[in-house]
């Protein structure tokens, strides 16, 4: 977002208005990490000290540039501390306790989301003859992306209370990183659409979700997939915990200049009503931007990945089938956006470029746990 | 001759080129992941057949990564991005350092951005408020005096550029980490006949000069598979299929290798207790703890816990005749052989402790347990031809009753088949051997038919007693050769349709009755352990019995004791182009991020003096055109304008 006017001005005028707004939300993250650290402060190593500061720092950047975001953000800590403390340190509460068993255990809070995200699908896709129901889309994707967080952040107290030794960040299997991949791509759409104002594109974005929750159903049901399984000794790595969110965000992005790319092709010289809503350039520049947020990230995401694997199997790169996949993922996003800015190609070709991208993206991901073998084999289906 | 190697620069610098590099790049590196890769020919040919193989191996194609061509593509890269970088840098640093004030004041209207607008202030003080308003807005500015105005220049975003430096210089650099750590050198050396791989498997000593890597070899990635108690200054490096040797500069000692399991019981962790000897240093020598995800690096050698397998463990056996016969009692190691009935020989493969498998534990739970220790063996018969036997030590509960596993498989290809023995009260197999012995011995079993006839019928005549002891001698025949499925079989064959459910049931009844009297002669049932049903324990025996023949072995080998020994695998590694690639990473990703979230931009601003006031052209570029740069240049310019009015 560049700078407004008024905030210019604001600013020229040496800042002589106090932002009570914003100071209060830096106290209120400045307060919740000073209550983690007095609760646990007691029990955490230099790193873990780190994370906690690097997590606030975090937040309360994020909700100083989009204070939708730190709403959210406060929503899924509390609800989230409210689950903790019904569970009261008893799994077996999840069976008994109204509010757990129905709203949000991890397992009630995930089928929440898959609910809401679906709901979302068809309040955009009305939208498009009324703009009220297009805002309830929004506040339904809002929902279901909190429901989802929510769900990811109990499920990892569930882990802990099946046994101490068994607990750990759910961002270790299949399941959960569908959960993390459905939360990650909506919220990355809000991001956009407050950014461009404009709530069209919901409905498509919120098909290539509704995707991964009709897997993520199908997986829990055929598959009992949700059931919390203890980490093998590989999967017990730090850099694993930042790998796996990081490459989400990258697929995440991805997903969504594709279904970017397809309104592109489907209204791009269209005549009918409906195309008026979208604007050519404007899908087009959007596409470009989420690629490259996708392209940082799974940047970040394969170099992590690759200091993990340093740990765990002895070398950074082994051109394991995993691994050989996220280079090629990387090598076809870096060909895309390369003709796209020194050669300036634009349009339907990148468009398709792009939809082809989440193909061999999705190779990468799910393909090669399913057809290929190889060290990543725990991600198996 | 230079207008070749500038043609040359050109073309590996172009874009076009770099691109299509890109793409080989994806499609040959998408190949080596669908073809398994470095498999042995055999194992090739079976899948694809023999001219595909010869083509596969002649493309390179079945160890893509170190093949001459695909190296020669990654070498490509690494020269077009780095004459890319070097065509493209001085220029961009320059134009970071760059004022740009040659901007004509006719050049203003033909930029994308720009506007045009009086004020009534005097010169120095709309050169300095606005300068101040794009200082605010995140502009570095500089004004200069021209012959006929005031220039001011603003620009912000430098760190794109930089970006661009440390994204391209990144991959560079990562490449040449890569390539010093690669095995190339030693592909090399064997290739011009430096070395030579050892395919026999022989004793570190026995190990030809040939087959030994220097100690000096800069990088290289080796195993070591170390046993309890044994202590190595050598690690092994896979090539074709043999191995070459790679001395260390220390020894390393395995004290101690442990597994720790989760209360559910899937293993949690895998810790190697090392010594490391090294006489060159002081203290010589000292212990640590290596586990996975936590290697210990050491006088820049690291060394990891990859894998772990049986070190050589003592299996105490004992031999349980199944046609009669006294038991043989034995020892064994792990990894050894020894001499077995009829020149037959043994061969020891391998004993776990752990075995976590799915258990039915009630109609509908399915539940991970550990079934406790089991060792593998081969019986291989003088033909050459073996069988493989993986033996449970312990009676695993089965609906019930306990059993204890005996697999038995003909080719590695195979899965194992399992007789399910029902344990005697001992947890032995002992009691049902006695009474399968009862039906598979000739004169026990006459014995055991005749007092079941007896039994069944006591007032026939003896000709009819005959009879009834011939057909059931045929039955058990059958249900020794396979069950009562071969049971049902042969009543298929004999029998209309319509009766063969009734005769079935009444087979099967009478092959109950059978063995209830081998169990009742073998006095098995007072060695059954406590509280268990009999009838379902005999069911067992019986299900068990059809299985033996199958099993086809003289003996079922029973453990009795073992003393563990294991193995504890380690990769140990010299990279010393890793601090290399890290530091490509670093430029990398701190490079892709700049290049995206800061956009160069730049604002010129030029002040000539009116009458009474001055007039103000201003104009903006920005290398992307994004459509933010619309509306920043004209809000900083609405601005400026609303400040000198
Ligand atoms: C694996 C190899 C490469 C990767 C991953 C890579 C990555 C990138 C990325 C991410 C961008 C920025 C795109 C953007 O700003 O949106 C970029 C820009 C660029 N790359 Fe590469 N690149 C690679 C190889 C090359 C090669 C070989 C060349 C030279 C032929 C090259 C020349 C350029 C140029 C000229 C730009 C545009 C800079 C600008 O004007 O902003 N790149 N590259």
């Amino acid at each position: 977002m560049s700078i407004t006017e008024q905030d210019l001005l604001n600013k020229l005028e040496g800042d002589s208005k106090f932002n009570f707004k914003l100071v209060g939300w830096l106290a209120l993250v400045a307060i919740a990490v000073g209550l983690v650290f007095w609760q646990y402060g007691a029990k955490f190593d230099v790193y873990e000290t780190a994370i906690l500061v690097g997590t606030g720092v975090g937040v309360a950047w994020i909700g100083a540039v989009w204070p939708a975001m730190g709403r959210y953000i406060v929503a899924v800590a509390l609800i989230s501390l409210a689950a903790i403390n019904i569970y009261d340190g008893s799994l077996a509460n999840g069976e008994t306790k109204f509010f757990l068993k129905y709203l949000i255990s991890s397992q009630s809070a995930v089928m929440w989301m898959s609910a809401l995200f679906v709901m979302s699908i068809v309040a955009y896709g009305v939208g498009y003859v009324s703009s009220f129901t297009q805002k309830v889309g929004s506040a339904l994707v809002w929902a279901g992306a909190g429901a989802g967080l929510v769900g990811l952040m109990v499920r990892w107290h569930e882990s802990y209370l099946i046994h101490p030794d068994v607990g750990y960040i759910p961002v270790s299997n299949l399941y959960e990183v569908f959960i993390l991949f459905a939360v990650i791509t909506s919220i990355l759409y809000l991001f956009y659409e407050r950014r461009y104002q404009n709530r069209n594109l919901g409905f498509f974005v919120m098909l290539v979700v509704g995707a991964a929750i009709g897997f993520l159903l199908w997986y829990h049901f055929s598959r009992g997939a949700s059931e919390i399984r203890p980490l093998v000794p590989a999967l017990q790595s730090y850099w694993m915990k930042i790998h796996v969110p990081a490459n989400f965000v990258g697929y995440g992005a991805f997903a969504l200049a594709a279904m970017v790319g397809v309104a592109y092709l489907i209204f791009d010289g269209s005549k009918r009503a409906i195309a008026q809503k979208f604007d050519m350039q404007m899908l087009d520049d959007l596409m470009y931007r989420s690629i490259a947020l996708g392209f940082a990230f799974f940047t970040l995401a394969t170099i992590l990945g690759a200091l993990w694997a340093a740990e765990a199997w002895g070398g950074y790169w082994s051109w394991d089938p995993k691994e050989t996949w996220a280079l090629i993922v990387w090598l076809n996003y870096a060909a895309w956006l390369h003709l796209r800015l020194t050669k300036g190609w634009r349009g339907s070709v990148m468009a398709w470029w792009s939809i082809i991208g989440l193909f061999v993206t999705l190779f990468a991901f799910l393909g090669v746990n399913m057809f290929l073998s190889g060290l990543h084999s725990y991600g198996s289906l | 001759m230079q207008k070749v190697l500038r043609k040359s620069f050109l073309v590996l610098s172009s874009m076009s080129f770099a691109i299509s590099l890109l793409i080989v790049i994806s499609v040959a590196s998408a190949i080596g992941t669908i073809l398994q890769q470095n498999q042995t020919f055999v194992a090739y040919a079976d899948k694809f057949g023999g001219f595909w193989t010869d083509f596969f191996v002649f493309m390179g194609l079945t160890n893509l990564y170190a093949t001459g061509w695909f190296l020669v593509v990654m070498a490509m890269l690494l020269i077009s991005t780095s004459t890319c970088l070097t065509r493209q840098t001085p220029g961009m640093l320059k134009e970071i350092r760059s004022w740009r004030f040659n901007v004509q004041k006719a050049s203003f209207p033909r930029y994308r951005q720009h506007v045009t607008f009086d004020a009534p202030k005097d010169l120095d003080g709309s050169v300095a408020l606005s300068q101040r308003v794009l200082k605010t807005a995140g502009y570095e500015t500089k004004a200069e005096q021209q012959p006929d105005a005031m220039l001011v220049s603003a620009k912000k975003g430098r760190w794109n550029r930089m970006g661009y430096i440390g994204t391209h210089l990144g991959i560079v650099v990562i490449c040449i980490g890569g390539l010093m750590d690669s095995s190339v050198h030693v592909s090399m050396a064997e290739r011009f006949g430096f070395v030579t791989a050892e395919t026999r498997n022989l004793r570190l000593s026995e190990i030809e000069q040939e087959s030994w890597l220097p100690n000096w070899n800069p990088s290289f990635r080796a195993t070591l598979n170390l046993p309890e108690g044994v202590t190595s200054n050598a690690a092994f490096l896979p090539s074709g299929e043999g191995y070459l040797v790679q001395p260390l500069p220390f020894k390393i000692e395995l004290i101690d290798f442990r597994t720790q399991h989760y209360p559910s019981g899937p293993p949690k962790s895998f810790d190697s207790e090392l010594r490391i000897i090294d006489e060159s240093a002081s203290p010589s020598e000292f212990a640590t703890v290596i586990s996975v995800n936590h290697p210990l690096t050491y006088r820049g050698i690291t060394v990891y816990q990859s894998s772990f397998e049986d070190g050589g463990s003592n299996l105490k056996i004992d031999a349980l005749p199944i046609y009669g016969g006294e038991k043989i009692s034995f020892e064994g190691e792990v990894k050894t052989e020894r001499e077995w009935v009829e020149g037959s020989t043994i061969e020891f493969d391998d004993f776990r402790l752990f075995n976590i498998n799915p258990l039915q534990v009630d109609e509908e739970t399915i539940e991970e347990r550990n079934f406790g220790p089991n060792f593998t063996y081969k019986i291989r018969q003088k033909d050459g031809s073996a069988r493989e036997y993986v033996t449970y030590m312990q009676p695993v509960p089965m609906q019930g009753i306990p059993v204890i596993l005996g697999g038995m498989r003909q080719t590695q290809r195979e899965e194992f088949s399992y007789v399910q023995i029902p344990a005697d009260r001992l947890g032995s197999p002992l009691g049902f051997m006695t009474l399968y012995n009862h039906l598979a011995d000739r004169t026990l079993r006459d014995q055991v038919l005749v007092d079941a006839a007896n039994a069944m019928r006591p007032n026939d005549s003896d000709e009819d007693q005959a009879r009834l002891v011939a057909s059931l001698d045929s039955l058990v025949e059958q249900v020794l050769e396979g069950g009562l499925a071969r049971v049902a079989e042969n009543i298929e064959r004999s029998v209309p349709e319509a009766q063969r459910e009734t005769m079935f049931q009444t087979l099967s009844d009478l092959a109950f009755t059978v063995f209830a009297q081998a169990y009742a002669n073998s006095g098995v049932m007072d060695e059954l352990p406590a509280g268990i049903d009999e009838s379902m324990w005999l069911e067992r025996a019986l299900f068990a019995a059809s299985g033996m023949q199958l099993y086809g072995a003289t003996h079922f080998f029973q453990l009795t004791g073992f003393d563990q020994v294991q193995a504890s695998g380690l990769q140990i590694v010299r990279a010393p182009g890793t601090g290399l690639v890290y530091l490509g990473c670093a430029l990398l990703t701190l490079g892709v991020f700049a290049m995206f979230y800061s956009h160069q931009r730049r604002i010129w601003v030029r002040f000539e003096p009116q009458e009474n006031g001055v007039s103000i052209m201003a104009a903006g570029s920005d290398v992307r055109r994004a459509a933010d740069f619309e509306t920043e240049f004209q809000t900083v310019t609405n601005v400026i304008r609303k400040q000198l009015m």
